[in-house]
């Protein structure tokens, strides 16, 4: 399957006057505006890739594939999403394909069960300890970062993708679920559990009374 | 019920849903357990601490029907547990969406050698593998 193909947003706008110019000039093979858009776009897409594949080489190789694909598809380009939106959809799929190659980090969907709560004749088997508050937005500590990624990279990928591409990417659940080829309450269900995990593991350091 | 909820499905692939939140009264109770903590207080109306953590995403996302809106927000009054988990859910997805808005915002420059690699891949007419 090819990075590009499934591209539908439902999200989907009205191309923007910024993009209208550079696709144009992108169409007429202007090279400047080549430099200019890998520039500006290559450090967020990169990092998206990263986030997936987990490792720079793997990230990198997933961004040139997926900009070569995408320079392939320009004329077919709609405009009914920004460029850089469709540059990230690709990306995100283009790594998706490259996890599911890697046979190496395939993982189980029951490894994430030691990380689940567990109720006994339906109560808390233990009872939750009440967390300190947590910053949101972009005042997020580089501590609150460094404990949510360390944790995200004990997920397994098949959770750790969901959560990354929902919470952190934004993306809806149905995008992603065109994107994985699975049903959108199957990545529901995946979102809840990862969400759940990542509560177990962030608990010790989050803990009003943790380090 | 419309809205397919992410722990309801009995077979993960196939998104097949588990049964609601339970009306109360209908079903059986289950015992209190044995220990020094009390019993969650509305265990006994029928909704347990397990059922309504299933809930938790449809909550949140606002897909629950009114009614069983209702039964999720009488056990999160009355189950201390609960209301913390609640809580403690909802920041893990703060602080995911804290990690979004940092990473669009404060960026690692990419390297100049994946930059030029791009660039001279398109000049010389290389698609991708």
């Amino acid at each position: 399957m090819n990075p590009v193909d499934h591209m539908a947003d439902p999200a989907a706008s009205n191309v923007l006057p910024a993009d209208t110019d550079l696709i144009r000039r992108l169409r007429a093979g202007d090279e400047a505006a080549y430099e200019s858009l890998v520039r500006s776009l290559t450090p967020r897409l990169r990092a998206v890739a990263r986030r997936i594949t987990r490792t720079d080489a793997d990230a990198d190789d997933v961004v040139q594939e997926a900009f070569l694909s995408a320079f392939k598809a320009l004329a077919t380009f709609d405009g009914r999403s920004a460029l850089s939106t469709w540059l990230h959809r690709i990306v995100v799929n283009a790594a998706l394909m490259r996890a599911r190659k890697d046979k190496v980090r395939a993982s189980h969907e029951s490894s994430i069960e030691s990380l689940l709560p567990r109720f006994e004749a339906g109560e808390h088997q233990h009872s939750p300890a009440r967390w300190r508050p947590v910053t949101s937005d972009d005042a997020i500590s580089i501590e609150e970062r460094r404990a949510i990624y360390s944790a995200l990279d004990r997920l397994p990928d098949e959770f750790r993708t969901v959560l990354v591409l929902k919470d952190i990417e934004g993306m809806e659940s149905k995008a992603i679920a065109a994107s994985l080829g699975v049903s959108d309450a199957l990545v529901r269900q995946r979102l809840h559990r990862a969400r759940q995990a990542l509560l177990a593991l962030l608990d010790p350091i989050l803990k009003e009374n943790g380090a | 019920m419309t809205d397919p909820s992410p722990n309801r499905s009995v077979q993960p692939d196939t998104g097949t849903p588990a049964p609601h939140l339970p009306v109360p009264g209908a079903g059986p109770s289950p015992a209190a357990r044995p220990g020094t903590r009390p019993p969650c207080a509305d265990v006994a109306k029928g909704v347990t601490c397990e059922q309504c953590v299933n809930f938790l995403l449809d909550y949140l996302d606002g897909a629950l029907p009114p009614d069983e809106r209702f039964r999720f927000e009488s056990h999160i009054a009355f189950c201390a547990d609960c209301e913390i988990y609640l809580e403690n859910y909802r920041k893990v997805a703060a602080l995911c969406h804290g990690c979004g808005c940092v990473e669009r915002l404060a960026q690692t420059p990419a390297p100049e050698k994946l930059i030029q690699a791009i660039l001279q891949a398109r000049a010389h007419g290389h698609t991708p593998s």
